[in-house]
């Protein structure tokens, strides 16, 4: 095969002169290069407009249907409740059974550092201008714990100290109204059930962990062990409000074993709730935490000051 | 063996926050993505825009994206708990979530690059088929969807083409890289990532990132192809390199100084962090070694007009350099902006371990596989223009031939 059978034939002509191209042709690129930026500013979001609202809305009523129907036992309305949970840090120990009785419930390891809920304790010392924060994965508290057998405990650090107030926070997923976990999931793994809680479905999460990095309270996590007995790791975990125990008529585990009936939960639709009662009671006092994130959580307080976050 | 890191915390942190997340594969994702748009652009200099400097290293730069590009969904895919449902992402995303488009876009942006180094290489493609026989050219012959037109037309038909695709091109891999920074900046939680500069500086960082790579891969191929690297290129190059790497320096700072100038809740927290445990990588990596040296160093190119060896040290020393300023960039945005507490009361302290898949033998790894795609492309297609070249050479035989019958 000889060069001349490789090569172009005689009929071409001296195109190749055009393949650099001069000023004008790089001024014309330069116009087209708006021109398209211009195209594709517009073309996602003439997108957003036709297929956002269809297209999210028919996926997650799918979400929900396959999760109802897998999770939900028969008789369990979920569109008849709209659960809420109260939290009166006035009357919490920080016993952190709620801690102990959660991670039992839910199948999660004894480590502190994987939770559905944890308690924190703030101290305020005289002449201290700050206030000091400390929970279950502090390395004193850790010391004078058994995690293996579920057992957490604070230490005594400030037994010596003056202390000018101190006060214990249970902190857990907010189940948010306006929840960013839901917003930013890729694959609408995590959906909002009829009654409000915000769930997760282990068998389409593929845990990415978005959801982990948009929580502003830090609620969730990479499971490491399975949340039951066929269910998977690596996927994203989170408080449930004991979804399990709710369509079976019973209390959240932490609810049920707080010893100072510290967290409330119940039923808003219901006005002799416990929940509502509560709410009622202690209505201009309530707080939410990081209000100013926007996602209006379910959790309400009381008896916490503004370092609480 | 633990199935989780712990990883050591000062102040107080939520207690879920001490296991990192995303960890260095997430660093290198930015990374990755940055330099397929900074090569993109290199490309698109003498593809798009005629600057003849930059024709030596155009078709490497648009390789190289290629490459990049092709690794960056490994990269993904390898730290999520579940990649085999990744797919179902795409398939039902949800379209409120910043990170659900990111596949539609990485794939329509990979088909664009496929359309670019199709028509770019089709002529070569062409030439190697016709030259070729058994196995070799049934596959130049696939790749080159079984035309072999090279004609004039043909060629012209190509050319106008190119040019169309590679508008969409460089749009296409700013956009991908950009959305990348949106991915965190759109994120309300975290201070350290919420910041409206931050996809302009993916953006201009990308390119620094993109050009340096391209730069120090030109001046490796060259010296393994015992070729002199085109003093005028690597000049150019080191121009626009300098320019933009000033660009990046001055957004970086103007971001840092507005965070601290504006001191919200937990500034204290924050500059307790910067000054302690991420001093090293933040100003003394990031900033002074790998910024404001290379820049410095570009600037001598550029005045002295340096030239030859000297000059061939000197762009490599500040390509490696940018190179490392863009990566600990990306790391300090990535692990810098978990490791700084929700609570803005704390910091934590994370170790990259060596082995496994959060491990920076990972992360190596995952860089040196995209080289070794860049070099599988490099020996199918080609980085010179041999194809054009001899083209050029049998019109000359031809007009040749036709003035002497005539």
């Amino acid at each position: 095969m000889n060069k001349r059978m490789i090569l172009p034939s005689i009929e071409d002509s001296a195109a190749t002169d055009e393949v650099v191209p001069n000023e004008q042709g790089r001024r014309q690129f330069i116009k087209q290069v708006l021109g398209g930026s211009l195209m594709l500013m517009t073309l996602p979001t003439l997108a957003a407009t036709v297929f956002k609202k269809g297209a999210s809305e028919a996926e997650m009523q799918h979400v929900k249907q396959a999760y109802l129907e897998k999770y939900c036992p028969p008789g369990y309305d979920p569109f008849a409740h709209r659960w809420a949970y109260g939290i009166d840090a006035y009357k919490c120990i920080g016993c952190n059974q709620c801690m102990t009785a959660c991670k039992i419930e839910n199948g999660l390891p004894g480590h502190p550092s994987i939770n559905n809920r944890w308690i924190e304790r703030y101290t305020k010392l005289k002449g201290d201008p700050h206030v000091h924060v400390d929970a279950a994965t502090d390395p004193g508290n850790i010391a004078v714990s058994d995690p293996d057998n579920f057992i957490y405990r604070f230490d005594d650090r400030y037994e010596e100290s003056d202390v000018e107030y101190s006060f214990f926070v249970p902190k857990m997923c907010n189940h948010c109204e306006s929840p960013v976990c839901i917003q930013v999931c890729p694959k609408s793994a995590t959906f909002q059930t009829p009654d409000g809680a915000v769930l997760v479905d282990e068998d389409r999460c593929i845990g990415c962990l978005y959801c982990k990095q948009a929580c502003p309270y830090g609620a969730r996590y990479l499971r490491p062990i399975p949340a039951r007995p066929d269910g998977v790791t690596r996927v994203a975990g989170k408080c449930t409000w004991c979804w399990h125990r709710l369509t079976k008529g019973q209390e959240p585990a932490c609810v049920d074993i707080c010893p100072k009936n510290a967290l409330i939960f119940g039923d808003l639709n219901d006005p002799g709730s416990d929940i509502s009662l509560w709410v009622k009671k202690h209505g201009r006092e309530l707080l939410v935490l990081k209000a100013d994130m926007g996602t209006h959580p379910s959790v309400k307080y009381i008896g916490i000051n503004e370092e609480v976050r | 063996m633990d199935v989780f890191h712990v990883t050591p915390f000062v102040g107080y942190v939520y207690p879920n926050e001490t296991v990192v997340a995303w960890t260095i594969l997430i660093a290198v994702y930015p990374y990755l993505t940055g330099l397929v748009a900074g090569a993109s652009s290199v490309s698109v200099l003498y593809t798009g825009s005629g600057l003849k400097a930059f024709k030596p290293v155009s078709r490497l730069a648009l390789l190289a994206a290629f490459a990049f590009m092709l690794t960056v969904p490994i990269v993904l895919l390898s730290h999520l708990g579940h990649p085999e449902r990744a797919l179902g992402a795409m398939i039902t995303p949800n379209f409120t979530s910043a990170f659900s488009m990111f596949g539609y876009f990485a794939m329509l942006y990979t088909f664009i690059l496929f359309l670019e180094i199709w028509f770019e290489f089709r002529v070569y493609n062409v030439l190697q088929a016709r030259k070729s026989l058994g196995v070799k050219k049934l596959f130049y012959r696939t790749l080159t969807l079984f035309d072999d037109n090279i004609s004039a037309e043909a060629r012209a038909f190509d050319h106008k083409w190119l040019r169309r695709i590679v508008i969409f091109s460089i749009l296409g891999a700013h956009g991908l890289h950009g959305y990348v920074g949106f991915v965190f900046s759109s994120l309300k939680s975290r201070e350290w990532w919420s910041s409206e500069l931050t996809i302009v500086i993916f953006v201009i960082s990308a390119i620094v990132s993109g050009m340096a790579a391209v730069m120090l891969m030109y001046i490796v191929v060259s010296a393994f192809r015992k070729v002199k690297a085109d003093d005028a290129c690597l000049r150019g190059l080191s121009f626009y390199l300098m320019i933009f790497a000033i660009f990046t320096l001055f957004l970086e700072g103007v971001e840092f100084v507005s965070l601290i100038y504006k001191g919200k809740e937990g500034i204290e927290l924050v500059m307790a962090y910067v000054t302690g445990p991420m001093f090293y990588r933040f100003f003394i990596v990031q900033f002074l070694v790998g910024a404001v040296v290379p820049i410095a160093i570009l600037f001598c190119v550029w005045k002295f007009k340096l030239s030859g060896t000297t000059l061939i040290v000197a762009t490599s020393v500040a390509s490696v350099l940018a190179l490392v300023q863009v990566f600990m960039m990306r790391y300090n945005v990535v692990i810098g902006g978990q490791e700084i507490s929700k609570t803005m009361r704390g910091y934590l302290e994370y170790q990259v371990p060596v082995f496994g898949i959060e491990g920076s033998l990972a992360a190596i790894g995952a860089i040196i596989f995209s080289l070794c795609l860049a070099y599988v492309f490099a020996k199918i297609f080609t980085i010179g223009f041999e194809d054009e070249v001899a083209v050029n050479e049998a019109e000359s035989i031809t007009k040749e031939a036709a003035v002497t019958n005539a």
